[in-house]
């Protein structure tokens, strides 16, 4: 079987996709709670520490050239070790997906939708990630670059309709709790974007070296859109409307007006969330079903995708409990569990890496 | 609405249409896994439909990583 292969491009728009996927929504809000006025800072301390993070999971690619995620842990730790560090990744992987998908339900029927039931919107939403499973990575990598422009263009508009409502006031004082908020913020911020998860696809793309510089690309762009919409929101909002408000980037797209003319048009923050959400969960789809793959040796994933389906959409109900729930859970147990597999696996797995192949070498 | 009924039906569905599949063609651990998933999300299926909630993932990940979470403070 040919083994399908993405462009240099396409893998730029689908790391872009995942850096934006969610946290579009969510992050500035959680920034704002910790680092206060300096919420923008954090927010560009978290795209430094995506980026450093990319570096990481680049080196872990070179060791290997060609392996994914998945077939790297068998190659770095043997074979039975490093399959049970796959089925570790996998279920945090279905957990990400299906908390996600709670959080998609959840914001459409509490802000946009409220008399459709949440199961509904989730099935549907679903569905979409179902038939893009069937159809393969190439479909997606071909959508996303159909999305892109769109995505790009309603962010300008988004932007450029908030600039009169601007008080550059807000963001002051700088530095006024010192650094530490921000240290915090930022660290906490940055395991919201699940770089890891592009490992799965690394190897599909022909050219390696550009490949590498897409990677950590779309990671930049990702970040530096995240970090304008926390400022903006910053600016726009303040403080106080930001920490409290649930999705405060739905909030500051509501604010939008322009000659009490250009009005109610949050739909666009929702546009784009829902594209960069739909790209961001296929690839988890997909890098469930790479990971049962090589884990189990499986000829073929095709037929564990309607199952997948319904486990994760059992998985978001379980999840997403409720507000309070989830976010006691976000503050308090959700940043060392994605710290654990986002950064301290890696880089341990790139020590053994390297200190393995200088052995061998020897 | 019984959201769990038309999950229940995906669930039969699936296993008629792959499981069908899988038999012609033979092979074999694809087929081991496919049943082992497919039991799996059923059993939980029929957990959560009874009320049971036995599954809450996140707070098993609460209590594993309690240690790590205490120590980032």
């Amino acid at each position: 079987m040919k083994t399908p292969s993405i462009t240099i491009d396409q893998f730029f728009i689908l790391t872009f996709g995942l850096t934006m996927g969610t946290s579009i929504l969510v992050t500035p809000s959680g920034l704002a709670g910790i680092a206060r006025e300096d919420a923008w800072l954090a927010a560009l301390l978290s795209m430094a520490i995506n980026l450093l993070m990319v570096c990481i999971y680049i080196v872990l690619t070179r060791l290997y050239p060609g392996s994914n995620l998945f077939e790297l842990f068998e190659n770095i730790l043997g074979k039975w070790c490093g399959k049970a560090l796959s089925l570790f990744y996998l279920f945090y992987i279905l957990i990400l997906t299906g908390t996600l998908l709670g959080n998609l339900g959840f914001f459409l029927t509490s802000e946009m939708i409220p008399e459709t039931p949440i199961e509904a919107t989730q099935i549907l939403f679903l569905i979409a990630a179902v038939v893009c499973a069937r159809l393969g990575i190439v479909v997606l990598a071909r959508v996303g670059e159909l999305m892109f422009p769109f995505i790009i263009v309603l962010f300008l508009v988004l932007v450029l309709t908030l600039i009169p409502q601007i008080h550059l006031d807000f963001i002051l004082p700088i530095f006024d709790d010192g650094i530490a908020p921000i240290i915090k913020a930022g660290s906490h911020a940055a395991v919201f974007q699940e770089l890891l998860i592009m490992m799965v696809f690394i190897p599909l793309v022909q050219e390696k070296k550009k490949g590498e510089r897409a990677y950590l690309g779309g990671a930049l762009l990702g970040g530096i859109f995240l970090t304008l919409l926390v400022l903006l929101s910053v600016l726009v909002l303040g403080i106080e409307q930001t920490e409290n408000s649930s999705f405060p980037a739905y909030a500051l797209a509501k604010t939008i007006n322009v000659g009490n003319f250009l009005q109610r048009v949050e739909g666009i923050l929702v546009m784009i969330w829902i594209l960069t959400f739909f790209i961001k969960i296929s690839l988890l789809f997909f890098s469930m079903l790479k990971g049962m793959r090589v884990v189990f040796g499986l000829k073929e994933e095709g037929m564990l995708i309607n199952t997948f389906s319904v486990l994760i959409i059992l998985v978001a109900w379980e999840t997403y409990v409720n507000s309070v729930y989830i976010g006691e859970i976000i503050q308090k147990v959700w940043f060392s569990y994605a710290l654990l597999h986002l950064v301290f696996v890696p880089f341990l797995l790139c020590l053994i890496g390297i200190i393995k192949r200088r052995l061998l070498r020897k | 609405m019984n959201w769990y009924i038309i999950l229940l039906l995906v669930m039969v569905y699936t296993l008629i249409k792959e499981g069908l599949q899988l038999k012609k063609r033979a092979l074999r651990r694809d087929r081991i896994v496919f049943t082992l998933l497919w039991m799996m999300t059923l059993a939980v299926l029929l957990t959560e439909w009874r009320g049971n909630s036995v599954i809450r993932p996140l707070d098993w990940i609460r209590a594993a990583t309690w240690p790590l979470s205490r120590w980032l403070g």
